[in-house]
């Protein structure tokens, strides 16, 4: 397994990180409004341990890291681990909806396109997956802003409840997820409506769909039976290329409708130079990576019975 | 074959001469009309960035105090309007045009560079080499690279346009080392290499005469697109701040100030930058997916 390799070079990429900053981690410290004295700064780097040598640190810091420890926040003083799982449920619930969303719309959408190739329909699905590619996923939310929110007052424009709300309404909720999943959806569509028309259209010019075609069977059958299911196995593998970019789509769409998620949470660390945060923020959206990748490594050989991982 | 009678260069791909290679490749582009409209619209912008100063006449960072405040519709006075400090948004909207080339190209070129070279090296070389080279390059692609640059900018807190490309440049080759090594990797199987190899051509000779020139369709293709993205990645870095700083115009840090109260109401300071961004992008992938139509012999010339 290449797995270990590859989580330690996360791990030691989070944690250069930390050097980058001019002046290291304590600037910020520094930078704060009561100049403290060089003793008093020593004494916070030996708290912290940064009086040590990086390689030190670096294994303090991973060996903490394996037992769960992800370090303490500078900001609050929380576990960061704490801090960062209990914002990955709202992360998770705007992917888990948008990309069953994209999927439900893209699928279709690609397959009409597709099976009727140069029509009206083809064009304006591939133009419209076109702008889509183009769009910054952070202006398409304050757009949709800007015209239920602002404009036609249908919609709340930020947060995941609303203030007066009591316990967990469920058409509150709902309402407050509408624009953010919408944003989401329409950004990923394109790569979607793309990938799964130009694996279509692979697959219908094969052998065997003239073939299937050629014995009489019905249009559908031929289609759906025939042609979709060979179509869908290359989408596996774009799910697991898509994460990364699904992942920050999400952080985009929670940074500007200000809901508390992973992304909005490594933000507000990466302003307030919380380098703690920072660094789990990273080794944990890596993470969820690599288990995606893998997640489509093992979907795609199940579902292809010709891939077979040694 | 005849011998072209220039003494000098005698290699294989001296032979076929270049301008007719480049001339087929136009030729097919020019086929692809969605292309060609990509095209047209990237010279437009870049005239346009390079022309700014003889477009408009106002200054983009000149504050007109009268309507500080109140930002103004569109109109023939201001064509794309003012901003809330009374700025003239057409002038803005120029210059952040040159900001986002500028970006676009810069960190285009840092990426391709760095890329193809660690590619080369990683599928010429093969073995552990290529191994722990690629290794290192799966990891990169672990991490959503966006919050990767947000974070080195960030950090280093230095929001200059030439770190701003740097960091970009430096966080988004991964891409294109993959592709430039998956070339490399089927080519240097062939036999005109193993002929190469046996008259004792070095290994930077072969690299460059020999490999590199045959691998260099995809990276045209992923070049061109990487500007689009590029430019994505710098406006959201504007956006968010921690790009390109005010009184500097961007696309991106026009979008800033997008849901304060005093903008709320004025819908086209929001709307035109991003509409921009979406026309390059969008523009700059539509050359891109014409040029690899046109590269690949392959393919007949038509859109996929």
């Amino acid at each position: 397994m290449g797995l270990v390799p590859l989580l330690i070079g996360i791990s030691l990429v989070s944690f250069g990180m930390m050097f980058i900053a001019p002046g290291g981690p304590t600037s910020v410290f520094l930078a704060s409004a009561h100049p403290m004295s060089p003793v008093e700064v020593a004494q916070i780097r030996h708290n912290l341990g940064l009086d040590k040598p990086w390689y030190v640190q670096y294994f303090l810091w991973l060996g903490n890291m394996l037992h769960g420890n992800f370090g303490y926040s500078f900001t609050d003083g929380r576990p960061v681990l704490t801090k960062i799982l209990e914002k990955v449920p709202v992360t998770a619930l705007i992917i888990g909806l948008s990309f069953v969303c994209t999927i439900l719309i893209a699928i279709p959408t690609a397959i009409y396109s597709a099976v009727h190739k140069d029509s009206l329909f083809d064009y304006i699905a591939t133009a419209i997956a076109f702008i889509g590619y183009g769009a910054p996923t952070f202006w398409l939310g304050i757009e949709l802003i800007q015209l239920f929110s602002v404009k036609w007052h249908l919609l709340p424009d930020s947060g995941l409840t609303s203030i007066d709300a009591t316990g967990l309404d469920l058409g509150d909720r709902i309402r407050h997820l509408i624009l953010p999943v919408a944003t989401l959806t329409f950004v990923s569509l394109a790569s979607w409506i793309r990938f799964q028309r130009s694996s279509m259209l692979e697959v219908l010019g094969e052998d065997y769909i003239r073939t299937a075609a050629a014995k009489g069977l019905s249009r559908n059958t031929v289609i759906f039976k025939h042609a979709f299911r060979n179509a869908l196995l290359p989408l596996i593998t774009l799910l697991g290329l898509y994460l990364p970019a699904l992942l920050t789509g999400a952080y985009f769409v929670e940074i500007v409708f200000t809901i508390p998620g992973m992304g909005y949470l490594g933000l507000t660390a990466i302003f307030e130079r919380d380098y703690p945060t920072v660094m789990g923020t990273t080794v944990i959206s890596a993470i969820l990576v690599v288990i995606g990748n893998l997640l489509a490594d093992i979907g795609y050989a199940a579902a292809d019975p010709r891939i077979r991982y040694d | 074959m005849t011998n072209v009678p220039v003494p000098v260069k005698a290699d294989a791909d001296d032979l076929m001469p270049h301008v007719s290679m480049l001339a087929d490749v136009w030729r097919r582009f020019r086929r692809n009309r969605i292309a060609i409209l990509g095209l047209v619209l990237v010279i437009l912008l870049v005239l346009a960035a390079i022309f700014a100063p003889l477009l408009s006449h106002y200054d983009p960072n000149a504050i007109d105090t009268s309507i500080m405040g109140t930002p103004q519709a569109p109109s023939f006075v201001h064509l794309f309007g003012t901003d809330d400090d009374g700025r003239d948004y057409f002038a803005r909207m120029l210059y952040g045009a040159r900001i986002s080339l500028e970006v676009g190209f810069s960190a285009m070129i840092i990426a391709i560079t760095f890329g193809t070279f660690y590619g080369a090296v990683s599928g010429y070389f093969g073995g552990l080499t290529d191994s722990v080279l690629m290794r290192f390059v799966d990891m990169m692609l672990s991490f959503p690279t966006f919050f990767l640059i947000l974070a080195v900018e960030a950090l280093t807190n230095n929001f200059s346009i030439i770190v701003i490309m740097l960091v970009i440049g430096l966080l988004s080759w991964m891409s294109v080392a993959r592709l430039v090594r998956g070339q490399i990797l089927s080519l240097r199987e062939r036999d005109y290499i193993s002929a190469a190899k046996a008259v004792g051509a070095p290994d930077g000779r072969i690299m460059w005469r020999h490999l590199l020139p045959n691998a260099l369709a995809p990276v045209i293709v992923a070049a061109t697109l990487a500007i689009g993205n590029n430019i994505l990645t710098e406006s959201a870095l504007s956006y968010l701040g921690l790009g390109v700083q005010p009184p500097t115009a961007s696309w991106g840090n026009s979008l800033q100030k997008a849901l304060d109260p005093d903008v709320i109401g004025a819908p086209w300071l929001t709307f035109i930058p991003g509409l921009l961004i979406v026309i390059t992008v969008m523009a700059f992938n539509l050359v891109g997916e014409g040029l690899r139509d046109a590269l690949d012999p392959r393919s007949s010339g038509g859109r996929a």
